[in-house]
């Protein structure tokens, strides 16, 4: 470790004003407080601090996503595999030859075979994800002359995720540097964004590319083979189409079913809720404020419920299960930058992600996913939700003390 | 009793490293072989120094009278030479200077002649003059004066004492409470006498039981005239800020530019009370104070340390380990690292830590604000800390006073919480000391421009006076020229009658002149009075010089005018 130390200072003054690679600093930087933790600071009151940490915020994030990632690999690769066997062909491209070379085959009813398989669907994804977003990353520190930010490791993990599993790498690429550019670093990075980075490049490949990110074709990784996700099939068919589909409730719960990488299994999501609110990194109040909102705005519909607009008609229950509503509720809702700031402005914030998530996927069934584009939608109003909180606050204690 | 406690938003829970001196007692520190007595002991304003160099002062004698409002007296903490007069590094985060007596002690510590001061015998404003003589001020750290707090008026329904010590590691107020409960609860009586209070509430935080039991025997044994209730408070940083203590007794909120008195409510630090105690009873003036000496070091302690001493000299006493890097004065959470250690110690010191980086480890990086809203929460001032943060960074000052920044009491805590490691407090002393730049700029602006509008006016005015003058006396002039003139006229009339042909001339001439008179004064209708006068004056003038010719009166004053008349007729 020492040498790796004399190194990194030896190379050190290169990086500074007038030395040779000055530009690069942000690299040199990233590289070092990757390895070290600096000691430049400050030195007033207070003299001692919590011991929470931003970094350790960020990575408790990605450690409450393993269960997803996991569950990804596994499902992946086991819808894969089932198509597979029900089409009868085997996979001719180089996942189907590695997965061949080390006998591991396509049995579905293999959970390793699957697990593998899914891997290998959802490492390539990832892999651009993380090499075109840090690419963008350190271009906009390098220039900036700021940090590169631990931050961008949820980013790419949760973009990643809320990809279908054969999703084309060159789109994934435009997707995230959509998101990271335009969704953050033309805002001044880290912090200062307004929306959600990963979601708003999911929303550009949704609205520029449809074909690849909705419909029946694209949820399992394997060509001409057409199976709807339950959200899809309530859009047409409403509750019957579901159950005639022979998915059980229990079934969308664990998520064995089509879809993105990392939505099918509400399970997993919830281990990794409840870490995230046992370490309180992320608000309940946000969390309660979408479940409020789904459960009322689904009853509303259920009474209104007709056969123009089947979606109408799914309880609430359901609509927990199915597409990526708990994911967002858990992942992306709660992300604290482009989410309200004030403890009741939270809960209005989660409301009104509800509300519009429900009302999206039951009144217009062009698009399925409503909670992507719900979240986006509340991500504009956050600002003037905690504006209109501090405001009524501030109106509410003047009157009580001129009263008193 | 099990009374009803309230709670006030936030606050942290910072290791409370009280262990290491609150077990040892307070001792008397040594002499040091010279002591620095800053004038300025209270906030805002110095004393005036009334000692020379070279004089012998005794021990409580009076070495800086009380000036100004917000003034209190300084006193010598012990008998010896005042060697040298003048400026001397503070107890200042920027190391600022300031006017200090330097006394060399005799080592004899003789006290000057005192006498305790009757209450009975004595009113109100005799007592907060004895206190302000005394020097008595707040001793919490704020050091404002006393008597201003107990000036403000009578029928205080609640003292509130404060011995809940919430920063950590400090324990002199633990320490004062367990060794002199009685002076201290005699203080507090007093205290109560003067503002007039019907309660007095002692909130003590819960992880010093010692000292709650200790203040609860002294109330037993006192056995004082009103009800007197020592109250554990739970431990929570910052339970010992007025505010934060007034709400968990009281339930009283006390908002946005309030203070306390204004709700009946009126809080006193222990070692204030003990002070006020020394002072009325014994007739003995502040001159010193108890200090926590302790953090990284072998033998931490308690002392009563004479006002000015200097802090380097204490040093010794606790031990510090080699690893010490700097010395903190205060806490932890608010206080600050000395960057001189021959400052004195002031009326306000209450603790010295010796800081290692084991203990007291570099803050890390500043990361980027993620709004997670932990500050907000850990806010004991309920004001959205982030909020303030952007606009102080931004320097949008004007938004940052309106979302509240003067309500922040600096305590640290969402600093302490941060997860991005920013020192959030310093943007907002930074955007305090801005706005009060601000502020004075524009007041010397204010003031300037008032002067210069006040010159203006003035000049304007001498002016007037001046024409008015003039006018006068050529209004005198005139009328004395009118006077003669009637006589010339007479005198032609009576030519006339002897020659009709000259005194036709001399009538058509006399007419001829009137009208060029009356035609002249045109473009001066509209003149201003002191323009007007100025004519006049020129007017007399060249009537003067011509030598009585008639002029035609101008303006408004009416001497004139009735001159014209009386001279038309």
């Amino acid at each position: 470790m020492s040498r790796m130390r004399r190194f990194l200072d030896s190379i050190e003054p290169q990086f500074h004003k007038g030395g040779r690679f000055e530009k690069y600093y942000a690299v040199y930087e990233m590289v070092d407080t990757f390895m070290y933790s600096p000691n430049n600071s400050t030195r007033t009151a207070p003299h001692v601090r919590d011991t929470i940490d931003l970094k350790r915020m960020m990575s408790y994030v990605v450690v409450a996503l393993i269960p997803c990632i996991i569950w990804a690999w596994f499902n992946s690769g086991y819808q894969a595999n089932l198509a597979l066997a029900e089409l009868g062909v085997a996979r001719d491209d180089w996942r189907g030859g590695l997965l061949s070379m080390f006998g591991i085959g396509f049995n579905p009813s293999n959970p390793f075979a699957n697990l593998v398989h899914g891997f290998l669907l959802f490492l390539p994804i990832y892999l651009t994800t993380l090499i075109v977003g840090g690419l963008w990353e350190v271009l906009f520190a390098t220039v900036r002359n700021h940090e590169v930010n631990e931050g961008f490791l949820v980013t790419s993990m949760l973009f990643t995720l809320t990809l279908p599993p054969e999703m084309p790498l060159w789109m994934v690429a435009v997707g995230i540097s959509f998101g990271v550019v335009i969704g953050k670093e033309v805002f001044g990075g880290t912090g200062k964004n307004f929306l959600n980075p990963a979601l708003t490049g999911r929303a550009f490949l949704y609205f520029a590319y449809p074909a690849e990110i909705s419909g029946d074709q694209v949820w399992v990784a394997v060509d001409g083979w057409s199976h709807a996700t339950p959200l899809g099939l309530g859009e047409t068919g409403g509750m019957a189409a579901i159950a005639e589909s022979g998915l059980t409730w229990w079934q969308a719960f664990v998520g064995l079913m089509p879809g993105s990488l990392g939505e099918t299994s509400t399970l997993a999501i919830l281990i990794g809720m409840a870490f995230l609110l046992y370490t309180r990194i992320a608000s309940w109040r946000i969390m309660l404020g979408v479940v409020i909102g789904v459960i009322a705005t689904s009853l509303l519909f259920n009474l209104l419920a007709s056969d123009a607009r089947p979606m109408m008609a799914m309880p609430f229950y359901w609509h927990f299960v199915v597409g990526g509503l708990t994911f967002g509720l858990v992942f992306m809702a709660t992300d604290p930058v482009s989410a309200s700031m004030t403890n009741t402005g939270r809960l209005v914030f989660g409301i009104l992600i509800g509300f519009m998530t429900v009302l999206i996927r039951a009144i217009n069934p062009a698009f399925p996913e409503g909670i992507m584009l719900a979240i986006l939608f509340a991500n504009l109003f956050a600002p003037l939700i905690d504006y209109v909180v501090i405001q009524s606050n501030i109106r509410r204690r003047e009157r009580r003390h001129v009263s008193a | 009793m099990i009374r009803k406690l309230f709670k006030f938003h936030g606050g942290v829970h910072p290791e409370p490293h009280k262990s290491e001196s609150a077990t040892a007692a307070i001792r008397p520190a040594p002499m040091p072989s010279e002591l620095v007595v800053p004038l300025r002991q209270s906030t805002r304003a110095a004393a005036r120094c009334i000692v020379e160099v070279g004089q012998h002062v005794l021990k409580g004698q009076r070495i800086g009278e009380a000036e100004g409002k917000l003034g209190t007296a300084v006193h010598a903490p012990t008998s010896g030479e005042v060697i040298a007069i003048g400026d001397h590094p503070m107890a200042h985060p920027s190391g600022l200077t300031a006017p200090a007596v330097h006394i060399r002690p005799d080592g004899l510590d003789q006290w000057i002649d005192l006498t305790p001061f009757d209450y009975d015998a004595n009113d109100r404003i005799s007592m907060l003059a004895n206190l302000r003589d005394a020097g008595i001020v707040g001793m919490g750290g704020a050091a404002f004066p006393s008597h201003i707090k107990l000036g403000t008026g009578i029928g205080i329904e609640t003292l509130v004492i404060n011995g809940a010590e919430c920063e950590p590691w400090i324990t002199c107020d633990d320490r004062l409470m367990r060794e002199r409960g009685n002076a201290v609860i005699d203080g507090a009586a007093i205290l109560a006498e003067v503002i007039g209070a019907r309660r007095v509430l002692i909130g003590i935080e819960d992880n010093k039981p010692e000292a709650v039991e200790s203040m609860r025997k002294a109330v037993a044994e006192a056995r004082p005239a009103l009800p007197m209730d020592v109250i554990a408070v739970p431990s929570l940083y910052p339970a010992g800020g007025e505010k934060q203590l007034i709400r968990v007794l009281t339930g009283i909120e006390i908002p946005h530019g309030k203070l306390g008195g204004e709700f009946g409510v009126q809080c006193f630090n222990t070692g204030t009370a003990h002070a006020v105690h020394r002072a009325v009873r014994f007739g003995e003036p502040l001159v010193s104070r108890i200090v926590t000496l302790t953090g990284n070091a072998d033998t931490p302690g308690n002392y009563e340390v004479l006002v000015g001493t200097p802090i380097q000299h204490l040093l010794p006493l606790m031990g510090p380990r080699p690893d010490t890097d700097r010395f903190l004065l205060g806490g932890p959470m608010m206080g600050f690292a000395l960057t001189d250690l021959s400052v004195p110690i002031v009326k306000g010191s209450n603790c010295i830590i010796a800081a290692s980086p084991t203990l007291f480890p570099p803050p890390p990086a500043e990361l980027p604000c993620i709004r997670c809203g932990e500050c907000a929460r850990a806010c004991p001032a309920e004001l959205q800390p982030f909020e303030l943060y952007w606009f102080s960074r931004s320097r949008n000052f004007g938004k940052a006073q309106e979302y509240h920044l003067f309500d922040c009491i600096e305590c640290g805590c969402c600093s302490y919480v941060c997860p991005s490691h920013i020192p959030l407090v310093d943007y907002y002393r930074f955007a305090k000391s801005e706005i009060w730049a601000r502020e004075r700029e524009s007041a010397a602006a204010d003031q300037a421009r008032d002067r210069f509008e006040f010159r203006n006016y003035r000049q304007e005015r001498e002016k007037t006076e001046k024409a008015a003058k003039l006018a006068a006396k050529a209004a005198e002039t005139k009328a004395k020229l009118a006077e003669t003139e009637g006589v010339d006229n007479k005198v032609q009339v009576a030519d006339g009658s002897e020659d009709p042909k000259k005194a036709l001339i001399a009538a058509a001439l006399a007419r001829a002149k009137q009208q060029k008179a009356a035609i002249k004064p045109a473009n001066t209708d509209n003149l201003p009075p002191e323009a007007e006068a100025e004519i006049a004056e020129i007017e007399a003038r060249r009537q003067k010089a011509l030598g009585g010719s008639e002029p035609k009166p101008l303006g408004v004053l009416t001497t004139d005018n009735n001159g014209g008349e009386d001279k038309q007729s």
